[in-house]
């Protein structure tokens, strides 16, 4: 997307230095106006049938998931599954073996499973007319979800290589990057409707930053990837901004950066592990983007608390985040959690990949940061998608303004 | 089209890219290709070379010429000419033309030249013509599970379709070829499935013996249907037979065996995912036709056609009975496999003096086709499968990219056979560097200028060796409901037109096939067991080792000698002794619809159609509209005898007469 001089389509934020009285209201406004701008960009998308269309989706990939067990391990086990038994079945590596485990709970929670005590009955061993009926069925609630047809072409090619995902023959990254083309993880991060709202409504946040210096906006971006928010936020910081630090922990991602945002003289890439060091220096920053990346760090708080030291007073902290671990990702995110550390906070000790909701704006709180935006709206079809836009203020220093 | 990202090609990474790319394709480390041994002493061969061209165009973003991907080629002369090639941009000499997705992915498009020579031999009356030309084969499954066998094959050629649009190919009655929506009626080949799991032993042979029969004689044909018959036979004991005819005017031997992977991955698990295609056929074919009229297709054809009148004659082979008298229904078949440990070592024979597998059987082929006929100089016809490396997609695509090439092969008198396979490798290497201008184009001249209708090459040579590392991935043997493939237990039939005897080598299971497939009708079935044996002795002479120094025993005649009716001297020549003004009206009205067909004047009753510049596709539509334009039926065969104006008009008058006569009684 080219950088653009004309004014945006939604009315600008009107963004006060201060907290007291005007804080809420201000903060209320803004949200208003990224929701605005937000929905603008949806198109006139039919949202209204998303919440049952998710859980199509999230149905249909679990019952794929159960007829990839059957196909591979099926054969070698009883009526009724544990977890161990299946992942044993099919040669899971050790790091992965408690994965089988965590597809059965799903499809037990989800209704497609009985579960008596460790052991879950399967649904029964599905015909091939039925996966052909279920492969459609999970191509129909992509397209309601307005989702390109390669989310189903990724879902399809990691549902069969689920075995070999499960041994450590290939890995998710392979699967999401064939022949390291960008293009899957853009259609999952970009190019659908709910990272089309949230992505404008980011950038309507974004329009309203004023610089702390005025040499212009220092921002940034953590576990920046292939920069789909990047291209999104960069229109609305142009020619305001004196420095775009985007970092990744991996150095294929900085390269492709490097060529694709060339023309943006502002913009430095550098590796950075925000999981285990955050940049040094503080207090200079008048936003850091996180899109998609903050669950990687092993306790949310101590990162926020982090960024928080790296905000200037008044700066914004910039989070998109799932919420909610739908059965649609089970085929991907948990070998991702494998190779993770161990969490050590509200997820300590659990398998979940995400924060919810409450617990990002708790950590906000907890860091000092206090919560802005925090979209989509309650009751908003878009909310059944579970990823959200979170914002949240680095206080202004009283009476103090740089 | 994306154009494929150039990686940085620094000085450096060129060599280490080339040493990943020959590694993966010769299956070796990157740090153990020697950098001055040349590809083919490495194991490559020509096939491969056309994706290592492919992979360099894709990874270097660096174009390379044809002729600069030869066997012979090492690695560090390959860096130096990427280098080159990477710096000086716009001054390569490479294929002048892009590939780019067509607006209308059904639109219509022409027929490759060996299309319309399929074509043509479809339509009946023409001499070694079928009623389709196509590959039959058949191959045995174990622990099948019956009840789900069937539902995956049709799910699987269901998504083949959507994936492969050449599965939905068909051609127009008029010789062009578009291709279907899936979601057109009938565009989807449909699976045919004979449950003999409860039949006794004698019920399941006879209908074995019925569905070969009648799939080896009646192939599929696109001008009426899909060009693909999938059958699947369920047998007692979890066994089954998956049977395939494909019909050779939409799929090439390189495309069946692409079908045949993508068809049995896609049956053994419902959610395979092929990679994405760019392009396809059509889109190649349109690039192709961009070629005609460019300096280098220009270069090509002036190579050939200052060639042509010095090209030896086809083997005189002893014939006991005339082609255009034979109707055969199906070719015969010779074959013999070399175990694997006697083709390994042929292959290193091969490389240890320099010359491909291919070109060494191509020698042996022609030595025992020179015994046979009784001279050394011989014209060849060979297929050739590789398809121009226009886009990194074009080894994964399928439809009908073969041609052909005449090969003349001068074999030397009192020659080794190690120097005589040198020989021909160079003589092969030479024409094949030629290959903007396809060998049916050549043949079509040739047959011009030596003022024949008879097929000027009707004796082929097709190695597909290589061609499976070329095209990627192995055969899964394991399919999922279909069960496991047994490749031992397989049977084929080949059915091609315009061809007497075909020599085929392929690598099947790591042996080697050599097979002879022919119009058994033609020749004495003792000689063909002779001559067969002698190319099977040769070649076990060449694996182990003991072939190569002796010299070779060829007759001592350089032409054709000796009487009787032999392949290649048989009368072809057109009369045209009825030269002169255009006589009557029949004959007139027949000159205009030659000159609007080939736009020339035609005014002498003497002037042959072929001369004229027609050739066998324009006279198939030339037939149709003098059929239509005197309203009565002219067999090919009528018109061939004397395709002049006075030949066509006689035989309208002929048809006429005959018409009249039937009515009358």
């Amino acid at each position: 997307m080219a950088a653009t001089a004309d004014p945006p389509p939604v009315p600008a934020p009107r963004v006060r230095a201060g907290g007291g009285p005007g804080a809420a209201a201000d903060a209320a406004h803004l949200a208003d106006v990224a929701h605005r701008a937000g929905t603008a960009a949806l198109a006139g998308a039919d949202t209204a049938a998303f919440p049952a269309l998710v859980d199509r989706l999230d149905r249909a990939v679990l019952r794929s998931i159960a007829a990839v067990l059957h196909d591979t391990a099926g054969r070698r086990l009883g009526a009724a599954w544990t977890g161990p038994e299946v992942a044993d079945a099919i040669g899971a590596a050790p790091r992965h073996r408690w994965i089988p485990g965590r597809w059965l709970a799903d499809l037990a929670a989800a209704g497609l499973a009985e579960r008596s005590g460790d052991r879950y009955a399967p649904p029964p061993r599905p015909r091939r007319a039925e996966l052909t009926a279920l492969r459609a069925e999970l191509d129909t609630a992509r397209a309601g979800l307005g989702y390109p047809p390669e989310l189903t072409r990724y879902l399809r090619s990691t549902l069969s290589a689920l075995p070999r995902l499960l041994r450590d023959e290939t890995s998710s990254q392979e699967l999401l990057f064939p022949d390291a083309d960008p293009r899957t993880a853009e259609v999952l991060y970009r190019d659908n409707p709910v990272n089309r709202y949230l992505n404008a409504a980011a950038a309507a946040v974004v329009r309203g930053l004023t610089p702390a210096d005025p040499a212009g906006l220092r921002v940034l971006e953590l576990g920046a990837g292939i920069g789909a928010t990047t291209a999104e936020l960069l229109p609305a910081l142009a020619g305001r901004t004196a420095d775009y630090l985007f970092t990744d922990l991996s150095p294929f991602f900085l390269d492709q950066a490097r060529e694709r945002f060339a023309d943006h003289p502002y913009l430095r890439c550098e590796r950075l592990d925000f999981a285990a060091d955050l940049p040094p220096g503080h207090g200079g920053l008048d936003l850091i983007v996180a899109a998609n990346t903050a669950h990687n760090a092993p306790h949310a708080g101590r990162l926020l608390t982090g960024l928080r030291r790296l905000l200037a007073p008044g700066g914004t902290l910039l989070l998109v985040e799932t919420c909610r671990e739908h059965p649609q990702s089970l085929t991907s995110m948990p070998f991702l959690v494998s190779a993770n550390p161990p969490r050590t906070d509200a997820r300590a000790g659990t398998d979940r990949t995400y924060l919810s909701r409450a617990e990002w704006r708790e950590a906000m709180a907890g860091a000092g940061l206090r919560p802005e935006v925090d979209l989509p709206p309650a009751g908003h079809p878009l909310t059944a998608l579970s990823q959200r836009l979170l914002t949240a203020r680095r206080p202004p220093e009283n009476r103090s303004r740089r | 089209m994306t154009p494929p990202t150039p990686t940085t090609t620094a000085p450096d990474t060129v060599a280490a890219d080339l040493a990943a790319i020959w590694g993966e394709l010769l299956g070796l480390e990157p740090d153990d290709v020697p950098t001055d041994t040349e590809f083919l002493r490495l194991g490559g061969d020509s096939v491969l070379s056309v994706r290592m061209a492919a992979l360099v165009r894709r990874r270097l973003g660096v174009v390379l010429a044809l002729s600069d991907v030869t066997v012979e080629i090492t690695l560090d002369r390959l860096a130096d000419l990427v280098r080159r090639r990477s710096t000086a941009a716009g001054t390569v000499r490479d294929l002048p033309v892009d590939v780019v997705r067509r607006a209308d992915p059904t639109a219509p498009f022409p027929l490759m030249p060996l299309q319309q020579g399929y074509f043509v031999g479809q339509q009946g009356g023409w001499e070694l013509s079928y009623e389709s030309a196509h590959f039959y084969g058949d191959v045995g499954l174990t622990g099948v599970d019956g009840d789900e066998a069937a539902d995956a094959l049709t799910d699987a050629v269901e998504r083949l379709a959507e994936h492969q649009p050449t599965l939905r190919a068909r051609v127009t009655p008029e010789g062009m070829q578009y291709v279907l929506p899936p979601d057109a009626p009938g565009a989807i080949p449909a699976v045919r499935v004979y449950d003999l799991r409860d039949a006794t032993e004698e019920e399941a042979t006879a209908t074995l013996e019925r569905v070969r029969a009648e799939m080896s004689s009646t192939g599929p044909d696109p001008v009426h249907g899909p060009g693909l018959d999938l059958r699947l036979t369920l047998l007692p004991g979890d066994r089954g037979r998956l049977h395939t005819a494909m019909n050779l005017l939409v799929f090439d031997g390189w495309s069946a065996t692409v079908l045949n992977r993508e068809l049995l991955t896609l049956s053994a698990d419902w959610n395979a995912v092929l990679p994405p295609l760019e392009i396809d056929f059509g889109d190649y074919v349109q690039a192709l036709g961009r070629l005609t009229g460019t300096e280098a297709w220009a270069a090509d054809r002036d190579w050939w056609w200052g060639r042509l009148d010095g090209l030896p004659q086809p083997p005189a082979l002893p014939l006991r009975a005339d082609p255009k008298d034979v109707r055969p229904v199906l070719m015969h078949t010779r074959e013999r496999h070399l175990a694997p440990e006697q083709w390994a070592a042929l292959r290193a024979a091969c490389a240890e003096r320099g010359v491909t597998p291919s070109t060494a059987l191509l020698t042996a082929f022609a030595a025992t086709m020179a015994r046979w006929a009784g001279h050394r100089d011989l014209l060849l016809n060979s297929l050739q499968l590789n398809r121009l490396p226009v886009h990194p997609d074009i080894h994964r695509l399928v439809g009908a990219f073969a041609s052909t090439m005449l090969i003349p092969v001068e074999l030397p008198e009192g020659a080794t056979f190690a120097a005589a396979a040198t020989a021909v490798q160079r003589v092969f290497t030479e024409h094949a560097a030629h290959n903007l201008v396809s060998g049916v184009e050549v043949s079509r001249e040739l047959a011009r200028r030596r003022g024949t209708t008879r097929p000027v090459g009707p004796v082929v040579f097709q190695s597909t060796l290589g061609m499976d590392a070329a095209v990627g991935d192995r055969h899964p043997s394991s399919v999922g409901p279909l069960g496991e493939i047994s490749f031992a237990d397989f049977h084929h039939q080949l059915r091609t037109p315009q061809v007497a005897l075909e020599a085929r080598v392929y690598e099947l299971n790591d042996e080697l096939a050599v097979v002879f497939s022919l119009v058994e009708e033609l020749f004495t079935p003792e000689e063909v067991d002779a001559a067969f044996a002698g190319m099977v002795a040769l070649t076990e002479a060449l694996a182990d080792g003991s072939g190569w120094d002796r010299v070779l025993d060829l007759p001592a005649a350089r032409e054709p000698e000796g009487d009787g009716l032999r392949l290649g001297r048989l009368d072809g020549a057109r009369g045209d002794d009825a030269s002169g003004p255009l006589a009557d009206d029949v004959e007139r009205r027949v000159a205009e619809v030659w000159e609007d067909l080939l736009d020339v004047p035609v005014l002498d009753r003497g002037a042959d159609f072929f001369r004229l510049g027609g050739d066998s596709l324009v006279a198939v539509r030339a037939l149709a509209r003098m059929t239509r334009e005197f309203g009565v039926q002219l067999g090919v065969r009528d018109f061939l005898d004397l395709p002049t104006v006075a030949g066509a008009a006689a035989a309208v008058r002929a048809a006429r007469a005959a018409e009249a006569g039937s009515a009358s009684r």
